[in-house]
């Protein structure tokens, strides 16, 4: 079986009338295994959002090459797609459905075989524990229970292929805490995770094998042992600071 | 509600309004929708007509243009050489030959002929007189031209008549002054500029009332449901400003920006009134001045801001209620129509500003600013115009700042629109004010 | 990427499910427009009618004035008499005042009857106020007659019962004479009847069917376009934009719909409210009709039959597809609700211009119309209701607009792939740099100003002699505009102007270019003439207001060659083009400075030539990288046109081989500026480049 999520040399650049052409990402390759965490580790604007963005098939690369169990981003993006469960802090529910509704339309919508829909919405309010507030509409729900629907949302069609955009974003401690307990269950069900975040904590727990990206480049990848060792230092924090103030040295004239 | 003494917070205080009504006006004048609809919409949409009336009429005038009536005419009588001689003789006129009328008819049908013209003697009683004939005039009335065409040939054939009967006379022994009998002239004493004012007073009022309504829509959502969207009011009432002050300020404000998009309307609109007419009226021979005439133009800036503060005071009572912008448009939109039904009523013209109509709010600030355009002054209407306005406005604004007062909205947690609040409110006794 | 109908069902049904949950929509969309349309229409029917019984029915004091007083009042008398035997309403009411002339100014009363005898000099009416200019209107009526009484009804134009009054007063005087006439000819030995003479009779070769068609036929796609508006608009500000701003937009991004897929869902919800809406007020319009007659309504019933309203229907679908594309491309540039809610506006107002094509006169489907999308269609079903069927040309209309509208889905489609435009957080540098980028979000807002102020201001100066006009529109409106930009945006003026030297050789492709370009603006004239055939009265009456006699030539080519090559260069080749040179492709924004650069022109006739001259000069402008040559080209052009029109050459009609030599010149100058070429610098790149790497 291949490889779940493989990204090789992938680039976006767009253009901003403001500031000219924006190079967001910078050859940036990577590789996530199925049962796996692979966390990306960034500030705000390094260029996270849009490689994962690449992956989910909403953005084209400018070059390189991206896929998903086998499928290319650029030549099977439905099929990607139907492979894919994204979340993001950026990703809402529909106010004015219910939690049962919604998770019967992104089944239905992400190819699930329609005898068999009702079966999975049923396990999933099982599973994440809705089924109190199964017919309530989203709006309604608290933010602890609308995590809980989104969360089966991203599963609603079993994807093999799981990809968190800072989830944990505008979440109380005890609801991030249940999150991650949350993907770390669906890494034991043999899932291929990817895992964005700028929390070094969250990346430190969480994480199987951390990149660090800064300016659209990945700086470091390996496993947070791995890393520790290459830089020296103990706390996430401090390796983050150093890679990237090593890359900021590398590439002075880069914006 | 007023037992309770107010402390020194609740107190009205000018220097803050200032600071505050500025700092309204400064967001709003840099916020695209503000400006696009109070600003942009009243200077390029008239132009904009303007430019679309001229184009159509070029359009239709260089298609239109060197066309000649099409005429096929059959059985021309005999004893009147001269009407055959006058239509072949106008240039306006191109007479067709065709054999017969059923194939002319044919003809009118596809368009290749615009009217068919048949002449019979006279039967029965009316020929008595001789050479006495009837006409007969086909024409498509699917065709602008054929329509034409039919309209002048009837008066072509009318005016035959009457020169032909006038002969008659004559020769039955009437002189011309007997004939005459006497001569209808009539002269219409009105200026250019008096047609002119009320040609405006005609369109600019309905627009006036529409225009100052958008121009105060979006300020009014913006400065309370927009801001607790935004996160801004919160900021704003931790500040040491008095709340009626806020309000005062953001009253003032929408009033300035709805008040600013009418007189900006009545402006362009009255100087684009006569280009976009003149090519209308250069038809008819007829001409006209627009534009505002200075005797007029304190009355229409102070119903601009009459009516802005009545529209503004009731837009934000509505728009109070809502936490985000798009609640607030939904709640604004029935008063928003409601203000429309009464202008359904003005476009009739003739309507006079009388006593009880200038107590009905908007409908007496739009006839008083109709008839200020076309120079006619009721006075004590309208005093009691700007009196009945003001005293609406009061108490609009007294309602919102006691409205204002209730923790709950305050803070933005109440759910529910004006109504649902007053219903509650009203049912229950009110109670004393325990917040400091 | 192909439509599984599946998931559209399934898209379209969850679409429609929230719509009809969300409380707003559906009292905006559906409550309101129910409960306030029959409202409003009874209104207004009522308070007309109620207006013109009231102008009927209400009394009409009038004063007599003039030489011959009694017999004026004689003769009303007579009209009174008529009137009452045949019990109509109108009211007359003679009121004794001292100065008649002064009673009508104070509205004492509403005309003045005036008698005195043909043909005789008498005093005029004294104007109404003083310092005014005389009355609009000369005095109107036959021809008098030496000795007859002349009854002359002096009323004001402006005061709409005096107008009223004085009008059914003249019928009904002119009734009276007629009777009077009649009566001596009778007492003359007449043998027939006045009304028995050369009687005329009209025969409408129409089928009354279609001539009641032809009205409905004219203003039913306005309304129909303004349903669909009414219903759709908020529907479609919801779909896209409302998504964006709730974040919901992404999450459907990434499910295994596709992107068309999505699209043609929401397209159908929208459509589907459309149609409700639609139906609802038709419906709300037919009750009304059956309820309370609508005059002339009532022949309408016969002018549908089940194959027309089939054929409608069918005709008016591509027409409601555009108008939802259009709000959803709308909704998908804005990045918010309340923005799209903005934008929606304009485009209404922008959007039934084409639908108001059937209501002009001579449109017919057999002409450039037929390439305007929505306007065509619209004379189509005009032209079925008046049961003319053009087949090929309506197949023709249809399968444009139907173009136009996959098109204009396409268009949003690729909104969908744009990063800016999926979510709604955007960081404005722009806002906060200002300067140039600032200038190029907000060029169009601009020159929007321009042009209206362009316009106001001509209404005024037109009186004006030609050279306070140019220079009010030149350099005040032009050049002040400029300057105003510039100031404010901080534009360094060499570089927004394009103030470079080109190289030498450009001159003397400039000295080729004139004429050849001249000809060639020519040939586009009279190419543009077959569709679009210009009013010759327009164009002698341009002349003659561009080449006045009294002013002397050299004043006349400073005004009309050098001043517009200095000043509308650096309007449209300098700031314009410098406002829009990156945000546009070069072969795009030469086209559109051209097109901006005709709609200045103002009359439809001179659009194509100008433009096409526009689009040479930004073209020569792009490839000199200076703006000295086009200024030269622009003046030296126009000083052409002045010779030519002095010398009496003839502009139109020219040899064929003329047009081509001019087209060869043309190539041949711009092969010199080709090969002489700085370019403008800071252009897009003409091809999409890969990024390095």
């Amino acid at each position: 079986m291949s490889i779940p999520i493989r990204v090789q040399q992938l680039s976006k650049t767009f253009f901003d009338e403001g500031r000219g052409e924006v190079h967001a990402v910078r050859e940036v390759s990577f590789e996530c295994a199925a049962g796996e965490i692979f966390g990306l580790l960034g500030a705000n604007g390094a260029g996270k959002t849009t490689t994962l963005r690449i992956l989910a098939t909403i953005l084209k690369p400018t070059s390189g090459t991206a896929s998903v169990m086998g499928h290319d981003v650029l030549e099977e993006p439905e099929a990607v797609r139907r492979q894919l469960g994204f979340s993001s802090s950026t990703t809402a529910l529909y106010p004015r459905l219910t939690a049962r509704e919604t998770l019967d339309f992104f089944a239905r919508i992400n190819g699930c075989p329609p005898h068999q829909v009702k079966a999975r919405v049923d396990y999933l309010i099982e599973r994440f524990g809705i089924g109190d507030y199964a017919s309530a509409r989203v709006d309604k729900l608290s933010q602890g229970m609308k995590q809980k629907v989104a969360l089966a949302r991203t599963v609603a069609h079993d994807p093999p292929v799981l990809i968190f955009d800072e989830p944990t974003v505008g979440l109380d401690v005890l609801n991030a805490v249940e999150m991650q307990k949350v993907i770390a269950e669906f890494r034991a069900e043999g899932k291929a995770i990817i895992f964005s975040t700028h929390i070094m904590s969250e990346a430190e727990k969480l994480c199987d094998r951390i990149a660090i990206v800064h300016r659209g480049r990945i700086h470091a990848c390996d496993t947070l042992a791995g890393l520790r060792a290459a830089t020296g230092e103990h706390y996430l924090e401090n390796i983050f600071i150093k890679s990237a103030t090593a890359a900021a040295a590398a590439s002075p004239g880069e914006p | 509600m007023s037992s309770t003494p107010r402390d020194s917070r609740e107190r009205l205080r000018w220097g803050e309004v200032w600071v505050l009504y500025q700092h309204e006006l400064r967001s709003a004048l840099r916020e695209k929708t503000i400006v696009l609809n109070s600003i942009l919409i009243p200077i390029l949409l008239y132009p904009f007509l303007l430019w679309a009336a001229f184009t159509g009429i070029s359009y239709v005038a260089g298609r239109t243009e060197g066309f000649v009536r099409r005429v096929a005419v059959f059985h021309w009588p005999e004893e009147h050489p001269r009407l055959r001689l006058k239509l072949e003789y106008d240039n306006r006129y191109s007479v067709v030959e065709v054999t017969d009328v059923s194939t002319a008819t044919n003809l009118l049908r596809a368009g290749m002929l615009d009217a068919v013209l048949e002449f019979e003697p006279a039967r029965g009683p009316a020929a008595a007189l001789p050479g006495n004939f009837s006409a007969r005039i086909s024409s498509d009335g699917l065709q602008e031209r054929s329509r034409e065409a039919r309209d002048k040939l009837q008066a072509f054939v009318d005016q035959y008549r009457h020169d032909w009967l006038r002969r008659e006379a004559k020769r039955l022994g009437i002189d011309a002054p007997g004939w005459q009998v006497f001569t209808i002239a009539r002269e219409n004493t009105a200026t250019r500029k008096q047609m002119g004012a009320f040609l405006l007073g005609l369109v600019a009022p309905v627009l006036f009332v529409v225009m100052v309504a958008v121009g105060c829509f979006y300020p009014a959502v913006d400065c309370t449901a927009g801001e607790r969207e935004r996160g801004t009011w919160e900021t704003l009432m931790t500040t040491a400003a008095s709340r009626i002050s806020m309000v005062t300020a953001k009253y003032l404000y929408v009033t300035t920006v709805g008040g600013m998009a009418g007189m900006l309307n009545l402006v362009t609109i009255a100087l684009t009134l006569k280009p976009m007419f003149a090519p209308l009226l250069a038809r008819t021979g007829k001409t006209l001045e627009s534009g505002i005439p200075f005797s007029a133009l304190p009355l229409a800036l102070a119903g601009a801001l009459l009516l802005a503060g009545f529209i503004a005071a009731g837009m934000m009572l509505f728009a109070a209620f809502a936490r985000t912008f798009k609640e607030g448009q939904a709640m604004i939109t029935p008063f928003y129509m409601l203000i429309l039904v009464p202008i359904v009523f003005l476009q009739a013209p003739g309507m006079k500003l009388t006593m009880p109509l200038a107590s009905v709010p908007i409908v007496n600030v739009t006839l008083m600013v109709r008839e200020a355009l076309s120079g006619t002054y009721h006075w004590p209407q309208i005093g009691v115009v700007l009196v009945s306005s003001l005293v609406v406005i009061a108490l609009a604004v007294r309602l919102a700042t006691s409205l204002l007062k209730v923790e709950d909205l305050m803070v933005g947690s109440y759910n529910g629109s004006l109504l649902k609040f007053l219903g509650t409110r009203l049912r229950r006794a009110p109670r004393p004010q325990t917040k400091s | 990427m192909n439509l599984d109908p599946r998931i559209i069902g399934v898209l379209l049904a969850t679409e429609l499910r929230m719509i009809f949950r969300d409380r707003r929509i559906l009292f905006t969309s559906i409550l309101l427009p129910i409960l306030l349309t029959p409202f409003l229409i009874l209104i207004s029917h009522r308070s007309i009618r109620h207006y013109e019984q009231t102008l009927k029915t209400s009394e009409h004091p009038y004063a007599v004035a003039g030489e011959r007083t009694n017999e004026v009042r004689a003769l009303l008398a007579q009209v009174h008499e008529r009137l009452k035997t045949n019990q109509q309403a109108f009211k007359f009411n003679e009121k004794t005042v001292t100065d008649a002339m002064t009673s009508l100014v104070k509205d004492e009363v509403h005309f003045v009857v005036r008698g005195f005898t043909g043909g005789q000099p008498r005093a005029t009416n004294p104007p109404a106020a003083k310092g005014v200019p005389g009355p609009v209107d000369k005095p109107e009526g036959e021809a008098e007659v030496a000795g007859a009484l002349v009854v002359e009804l002096v009323f004001r134009g402006d005061r709409d019962y005096s107008a009223f009054a004085a009008g059914s007063m003249a019928d009904a005087l002119g009734e009276s004479r007629r009777l009077l006439r009649s009566q001596a000819l009778v007492q003359h030995g007449f043998p027939v009847q006045v009304k028995q003479m050369a009687v005329v009779e009209n025969r409408e070769i129409a089928q009354p069917k279609a001539v009641a068609g032809l009205r409905l036929g004219m203003m039913l796609t306005m309304f129909l376009f303004i349903f669909i508006m009414m219903g759709g608009a908020m529907v479609a500000a919801d779909s896209i934009a409302g998504e964006k701003e709730r974040g919901t937009l992404e999450t459907l991004l990434t499910t295994a719909a596709s992107r068309l897929e999505i699209l043609t869902a929401k397209q159908l919800s929208i459509l589907v409210m459309a149609a409700l809406i639609t139906l609802i007020q038709v419906g709300n319009l037919l009750a009304f009709v059956a309820f309370k007659g609508f005059p002339g309504m009532g022949e309408m019933s016969g002018v549908l039959s089940p194959g027309i309203v089939v054929l409608l229907i069918f005709l008016c679908l591509p027409m409601a597809a555009l108008a939802c594309s259009a709000l959803l491309l709308v909704s998908g540039w804005a990045k918010s609700y309340k923005e799209a809610q903005m934008y929606l506006m304009p485009m209404m107002l922008l959007g039934i211009v084409p639908a108001l094509a059937p209501m002009l006169p001579g449109a017919s489907l057999r002409s450039v119309l037929v390439l305007v999308p929505m306007a065509n269609l619209a004379i189509g079903v005009r032209d079925v209701l008046t049961r003319q069927f053009d087949w090929p040309m309506l197949v023709l209309a249809w399968v444009i607009t139907v173009g136009a509208a996959a098109w204009v889905m396409r268009w949003s489609a690729r909104f969908l792939l744009t990063e800016r435009m999926i979510t709604a957080a955007d960081r404005d540098d722009v806002e906060a740099k200002g300067g140039l980028p600032l200038f190029q979000r907000q060029v169009w807002r601009w020159f929007a100003l321009i042009w209206a102020s362009l316009l106001i201001v001509s209404g005024f100066s037109e009186k004006c002699d030609l050279r306070v006009q140019l220079f009010i529109n030149l350099v005040l409106i032009f050049f002040g505009f400029c300057c105003l930009i510039l100031r404010y945006y901080h534009l360094p003026v060499r570089e927004a102007l394009a103030l470079r030297a080109p190289r030498p050789l450009v001159w003397l492709g400039v000295l080729i270019a004139v004429p050849a370009g001249f000809i060639c603006a020519l040939g586009a004239f009279q190419v543009a003439n077959l569709f679009l055939p210009a009013p010759q009265a327009m164009v002698e009456q341009l002349s003659q207001s561009v080449f006045p006699a009294h002013i002397p030539a050299w004043q006349i080519l400073l005004g009309i060659s050098v001043m517009p090559g200095i000043f509308e260069e650096i309007t449209f080749r300098g700031v314009l083009l410098h406002g829009l040179h990156r945000k546009l492709h070069p072969a795009v924004l030469v086209v559109v400075v051209g097109l901006v650069f005709g709609i200045f022109h103002v009359a439809l006739f001179r659009f194509v030539p100008t433009a096409a001259l526009g689009m040479m000069l930004a073209a020569v402008t792009l490839l000199t990288g200076s703006i000295f040559p086009a200024m030269l080209w622009h003046a030296l052009s126009n000083a052409l046109g002045v010779l030519a029109y002095k010398w009496q050459i003839p502009e139109n009609g020219l040899d064929p081989s003329i047009y081509l030599l001019g087209l060869g010149l043309l190539a041949a100058a711009f092969w010199i500026f080709w090969r002489q070429r700085t370019p403008y610098p800071g252009l897009r790149p003409w091809r999409r480049q890969c990024p390095p790497g």
